[in-house]
């Protein structure tokens, strides 16, 4: 980790964002026929909050997740740190240059991959894209050479190399993609949904050169992603943002450890059994247990050991149904940021 | 048992109703592009009536009277014989193979060609409807081109115009077909649609009324089934085709119009096999 | 500079490779671009199969003023090939990639076009359509026309180009801009009729509003008849320029409005 060893004071933010907001404009739209030819004369806008009042700072070699609901205003965030949008108010610093202001400059010390789009060129091999990687940043040759290098080795790309863009596997193609954006050198990398669409194996590889990045290169990285594991595996810092506000900025660890307190029994229930009165009954075991139904038929209850025993709720349920399996697990991640997603957080 | 076909015609027809008032919808959606179109319909046309005022001023001799003249060119452009809007198809057909999006319509109930000549005449509907229309009331007013000699002639022109959408989207259709055959779905399209264009502008009198071509160029358009596409409509209005000819006219129209949708059917159903995606 | 010409020749290199792979199709664009201006080079000639001088205009003449057009039309077309391509990156989303790359986008998506060979066709066909009228009225031209002709030729791409252009960025403004496009490319060969056969609002449109009289009419009109075409002649070569410099404020303008509305 590239965390500063103890006694140095702690390193200058690289990126820092001082309350920043951006709102939208857009036509209200009105249904149905009539309303497809009033839409033609009509004026009525409403405004959409889509960041509002966020702040954080980033130190060199961080590795950040930054996620959020869909909608959140991640996208909108990353777009106002890499110079694609103007914010309508705050600030926004990175490596002492203002994106807004500066946005060539700013380009050279960025790589962006945008997961869902693609930026080599579709017809030739990824090579040549990479030769166009070379003139446009300027990169000198020996480096270029040498970057290139280490990357066609640590992502196995010599397989492939000489084959055009569209011929290529999703993994295959965004191994390449990575090594475009990171030819250059950049201080800073924004990932955009980089395993979106991934089998595990190719998922697991692009999370290992991701990490190399980070420890080796000691580069920046801000990592977007709707995938649990990548954040698992990756990411020391998460900042989640909802609804255009920033719910929480702060390591794993510490999440885990604030709502990770929660396990869960899950149980299903002997054919033809209904679980009545369940609700009721779990009241009086005490408080902070929420049951639901799931679509499988297996009902899930989500306690608070320090509240109530996990022994003291599975006798319970067992003696007053008849249940056919049963089991207890520790709540995961996955189901932590959920709860965080649907309930926004006790601030 | 006769009660199962015709409700299953009944549920055809209504889809195809549905399909035909989405794509409606879907015109409206975009309110620049919608007076733009219909104020480029009514400067295009103006400039059309302008250019052939001249030729005829200058001209030492004319196959037809200026009147005819003018309403002819002023009516082409007015119904979009001459403008290169019809990419609809093309723009449908290329973007769907392209995003994979063209699996969505296959599985669909609807058969596929149906559905692209179904969207493709709401679309017609709605530019007849809202452009070409008041382009036509403005040639009326302003430029004082003919009304119909005859009620037949009427007649004729509506069912005659219908042919003609009928046999343009068959071309179109069968032009963006060729998406399914090649990897650069663009370049080809785009390609084949200008020599459409380019073919109809002189063969099928989009541009310049087949009675002003070179004899042996009549000649030669006279047998293909270009002339059906905007001739016959625009001739029969002009009362340059009248009487039986009209009806004539219009039967060799949907001869021709028939012989070409079977034709696509043909090619298609190829296509359908020949399925190759690109994308993702 | 060196910069940009280097990274240029890179596109170019690149696209050319990326097209050339496709050779059925490119065979089959290529062919459908002579077709398309052989059409229009027939609509001529049957024009002058009912007429025998068009407003005062002889076919030689004509021709001239044809060729003028579609040479620095498709010219405009092939090395400028942006507009029609705006709306495309601008609503797919495609400028943002753009925007987080070092050169200054506009130059970005002219290389990513490259230049295509099937415009270049077309302006092979107008320049030899200049060259065909030349001989037959090189008693009539002046000394200088052979200064004045490809400086025109320079001049009305970039009218073409920048008329586009701007019109182009109204896709920022507007998500469908589809018929607006259409409508400018097709009054596109109202720049090869006198402008005597429209009225005066017409005129006052093809002149100065979308100059495209001043890429073929007025040049040759200046060339061949001097004396009452001269102002219009003199500034004919200033219009490009000015309309160049004019687009790309445009073009500037409505990307860092893109940048504060977020399209």
């Amino acid at each position: 980790m590239s965390a500063s060893p103890a006694g140095t004071p702690p390193a200058a933010p690289i990126i820092r964002v001082t309350n920043l907001s951006k709102t939208f404009r857009t036509l209200k739209r009105k249904p149905g026929f009539i309303g497809a030819i009033r839409n033609l004369f009509s004026t009525d806008y409403e405004e959409i909050k889509a960041v509002d009042h966020i702040s954080f700072e980033i130190v060199p070699g961080e590795l950040v997740g930054y996620i959020g609901p869909n909608g959140a205003g991640k996208s909108t965030t990353i777009k106002m740190l890499t110079g694609i949008l103007h914010p309508t108010a705050g600030e926004v610093v990175v490596d002492g240059l203002v994106p807004q202001k500066e946005r060539g400059r700013n380009s050279k010390k960025i790589g962006v991959v945008f997961g869902q789009r693609s930026q080599l060129m579709w017809d030739i091999p990824p090579g040549d894209s990479f030769e166009l990687m070379r003139k446009m940043y300027a990169i000198p040759k020996a480096r270029f050479e040498a970057n290139l290098k280490q990357f066609v080795e640590l992502l196995a790309l010599d397989e492939f190399l000489e084959r055009p863009v569209r011929q290529l596997s999703l993994g295959q193609r965004m191994r390449c993609e990575l090594v475009a954006t990171l030819l250059h050198d950049p201080k800073i990398v924004y990932l955009d949904e980089p395993t979106i669409g991934m089998d595990v194996v190719a998922k697991e590889r692009i999370r290992e050169f991701i990490l190399h990045l980070s420890q080796e290169r000691g580069t920046t990285i801000i990592l977007t992603t709707h995938d649990i594991s990548d954040i698992e595996r990756l990411c020391q810092r998460v900042i989640i943002i909802d609804k255009g506000c920033l719910i929480y900025d702060g390591t794993l660890a510490e999440i885990k450890r604030r709502y990770g307190r929660l396990r869960r029994v899950v149980f299903s229930l002997a054919e033809g059994a209904r679980p009545g009165k369940l609700e009721e009954s779990l009241e009086q075991l005490g408080s902070g247990l929420q049951a639901e139904t799931q679509e499988d038929g297996n009902i899930v209850v989500s306690f608070d050991p320090q509240q109530v025993a996990a022994l003291t709720l599975t006798r319970h349920i067992v003696n007053s149904y008849a249940v056919s399996d049963l089991a207890v697990e520790e709540a995961d991640l996955e189901a932590i940021i959920r709860e965080i997603y649907q309930q926004g957080m006790e601030r | 048992m006769t009660a199962k076909p015709m409700t299953g015609i009944r549920e055809s027809v209504d889809r195809q109703i549905g399909v035909i008032a989405a794509a409606v919808k879907q015109g409206l959606a975009y309110r620049f592009e919608f007076f733009t179109a219909i104020l480029g319909s009514l400067l295009t046309m103006t400039l059309v009536y302008f250019l052939w005022t001249a030729i005829y001023n200058n001209a030492t001799s004319m196959a037809m009277s200026y009147q005819a003249l003018i309403t002819y060119v002023c009516l082409g452009q007015a119904f979009s014989f001459a403008r290169p809007g019809q990419r609809y198809i093309f723009i449908r057909i290329g973007f769907g193979i392209r995003s994979g999006n063209v699996l969505l319509d296959l599985v669909r109930p609807m058969d596929y060609q149906l559905l692209i000549y179904c969207e493709t005449f709401g679309a017609y509907l709605l530019e007849t409807l809202l452009v070409s229309l008041p382009a036509y009331v403005l040639a009326l007013f302003l430029f004082r081109i003919n009304l119909p000699p005859s009620p037949e002639a009427a007649i004729g022109f509506g069912i005659s115009i219908l042919g003609a959408f009928f046999l343009v989207s068959s071309i179109d259709f069968l032009i963006g077909l060729m998406a399914f055959w090649t990897m650069d779905i663009w370049g080809v399209i785009w390609g084949l649609g200008y020599v459409k264009i380019a073919v109809l502008d002189i063969l099928a009198g989009t541009i310049i009324p087949l009675t002003l071509l070179p004899d042996w160029l009549q000649a030669i358009a006279a047998i293909l089934p270009f002339r059906s596409m905007a001739y016959t409509p625009l001739a029969i209005y002009v009362g340059e085709i009248t009487g039986r000819a009209i009806w004539m006219n219009i039967l060799n129209q949907f001869a021709w119009g028939i012989g070409l949708v079977l034709l696509t059917r043909l090619i298609w159903l190829k296509a359908r096999h020949r399925i190759e995606i690109q994308g993702g | 500079m060196l910069y940009y010409a280097d990274l240029y020749l890179t596109y170019f290199r690149l696209t050319w490779k990326a097209r050339s792979q496709y050779r059925v199709s490119f065979a089959i664009t290529l062919v459908c671009s002579i077709v398309g201006t052989g059409a229009q080079l027939a609509f001529l000639t049957l024009i002058f199969a009912n007429v025998r001088q068009f407003e005062g205009w002889s076919f030689d003449e004509m021709l001239l003023i044809w060729g003028l057009m579609v040479t620095a039309t498709h010219l405009a077309n092939s090395l400028l090939d942006i507009p029609h391509r705006i709306s495309s990156y601008v609503q797919g989303g495609n400028l943002d990639r753009l925007l987080v790359r070092p050169p200054t986008p506009l130059f970005q998506i002219a290389g990513e076009g490259g230049i295509t060979l099937q415009a270049l066709s077309r302006v092979m066909i107008g320049v030899a359509a200049i060259l065909t009228a030349l001989v037959t009225l090189q008693d009539k031209l002046p000394w200088w026309t052979v200064f004045y002709l490809p400086l025109m030729v320079i001049s009305g791409m970039l009218i073409m180009f920048s008329v586009q252009l701007i019109l182009a960025c109204l896709t920022f403004w507007f998500v469908n801009t589809f018929s607006l496009m259409q409508t400018i490319g097709w009054i596109n060969q109202f720049g090869q009729y006198p402008v005597t056969i429209l009225t005066l609002p017409l005129r006052f449109l093809l002149t100065w509003v979308l100059p495209y009289a001043m890429m073929g009419f007025y040049p040759a009109a200046f060339l061949l008849h001097g004396g009452e075409y001269r102002l219009y002649g003199l500034l004919a070569p200033l219009m490009g320029f000015f309309l160049f410099g004019l687009s790309l404020l445009v073009w500037r303008v409505s990307v860092r409005r893109y940048q504060s509305t977020g399209s």
